[in-house]
């Protein structure tokens, strides 16, 4: 939510209405509090009027106009100080975050892998060629999408995290294969491996953010960093293929082929599952998202997946 | 290559919301169309998720959020290349 310096002048013209819109409201505490009352009354207590009209009700006859009024001047200014729809939007922020906070304990769910799954998935990002181009959505079941361990096509946080430790592992024992090792480089490919991860995802959440209506239930940024931490397993391979000494320049037509392959990949499972959970609950959002949106979309995701894929993996590898 | 690693990134991070946070609303934004006046007031039942709107919406939040947060580390950054860079 941006700060909008023209809010004061509506806030203030919602006010004078807010008035009139806030009497039920005022009322309803009033008369859960009668009851409470009357035997006190009934006991012909001088404390009792006293209390009676302190508390401000408006149903009874003997009470102290300044009380109400006061009470009323209060409530407007109060709302005129928040704002009404300052006030809903910040429950509405409130509500937002907690249920994001509940979303992101069941990170687990991006954890629950078979061993079928990760050979399936591998083969889907090496050679996304055979899986067609029907079927890259998720499979959804009451609601929710379904854990990897039942869906090839869900993306899983321990394909990305054993690669990046894989990786660099496998960075190190190259370079003490050359004599070169140094610990330090632990660290250091650590910290610039990460970096890179960071910039992938902040482009990518960037892009997507830009382009999509907010409205729209889109990727969470776990889902998006498993996406961004897929291409590790291409990087791998290119890494262990230094090693193998090839005629020609098969090298670098094998590197061609794992990040082309794995840009197919990248764009196919995002693009199909971008717009898609919006899709099962309400139409009308469904029709609101254009065609040029989804054409833009289509844009950036190969821009992204194919050039900048692979311009970062030259830089990484 | 091992240039770049966290820190590097944000020392980029730091500079590219540097540069978002010193531009001028009125000498620079509004010339280019990036005015937050431009789509003060939308119009009624429509929905203001164009990217431009969300470009200005950013900016502004950027403008407005982090002004504060940014004086101190920026000190803190200069200082600390001041003293041990």
């Amino acid at each position: 939510m941006s700060y909008n310096p023209y809010a004061y002048a509506t806030s203030e013209q919602n006010g004078v209405n807010d008035r009139f819109a806030h009497t039920p409201q005022q009322q309803q505490p009033i008369q859960m509090q009668m009851p409470r009352n009357i035997p006190v009354n009934g006991q012909v207590n001088p404390n009792a009027n006293a209390n009676a009209n302190t508390n401000g009700g408006g149903s009874f006859p003997f009470q102290d106009p300044r009380g109400s009024m006061a009470f009323q001047l209060g409530q407007s200014a109060f709302s005129n100080f928040i704002g009404q729809d300052n006030f809903n939007q910040f429950q509405e922020t409130v509500n937002k975050a907690t249920s994001n906070a509940a979303g992101s304990q069941q990170i687990s769910t991006y954890f629950q892998v078979s061993t079928r799954y990760v050979i399936n998935k591998l083969k889907l990002i090496l050679i996304p060629f055979l899986n067609g181009t029907k079927n890259w959505q998720r499979i959804m079941d009451s609601g929710k999408f379904l854990p990897p361990r039942d869906d090839v096509n869900s993306p899983d946080m321990y394909m990305p995290i054993m690669g990046l430790v894989t990786y660099i592992l496998i960075w190190n024992t190259q370079q003490g294969l050359k004599g070169s090792f140094n610990p330090e480089d632990l660290y250091y490919k650590l910290s610039s491996t990460l970096a890179f991860v960071c910039l992938d995802l902040l482009i990518l959440k960037l892009g997507l953010y830009l382009l999509i209506d907010s409205k729209i239930p889109s990727f969470s940024l776990v889902e998006l960093l498993c996406y961004v931490g897929y291409k590790f397993v291409p990087l791998i391979l290119a890494q262990l293929l230094t090693n193998v000494t090839m005629p020609f320049n098969l090298t670098i037509l094998i590197k061609f082929y794992l990040f082309i392959a794995f840009g197919v990949f990248l764009l196919r499972s995002v693009k199909f599952n971008l717009l898609s959970r919006s899709g099962a609950e309400d139409d009308d959002i469904h029709v609101s998202i254009s065609k040029t949106t989804v054409k833009k979309c289509n844009y950036f995701l190969f821009v992204y997946g194919f050039i900048w894929q692979n311009v970062l993996m030259w830089l990484m590898g | 290559m091992m240039l770049f690693g966290l820190g590097r990134l944000f020392y980029v991070i730091l500079l590219l919301i540097n540069a978002v946070a010193v531009l001028n609303e009125e000498r620079f934004l509004r010339r280019i169309g990036l005015g937050r006046s431009n789509d003060e007031a939308p119009v009624f039942g429509q929905d203001q998720n164009t990217t431009k709107s969300k470009v200005v919406q950013l900016i502004g939040a950027v403008q407005t959020l982090l002004r504060i947060p940014l004086i101190g580390i920026n000190v803190l950054v200069i200082v600390y290349e001041l003293l041990l860079g």
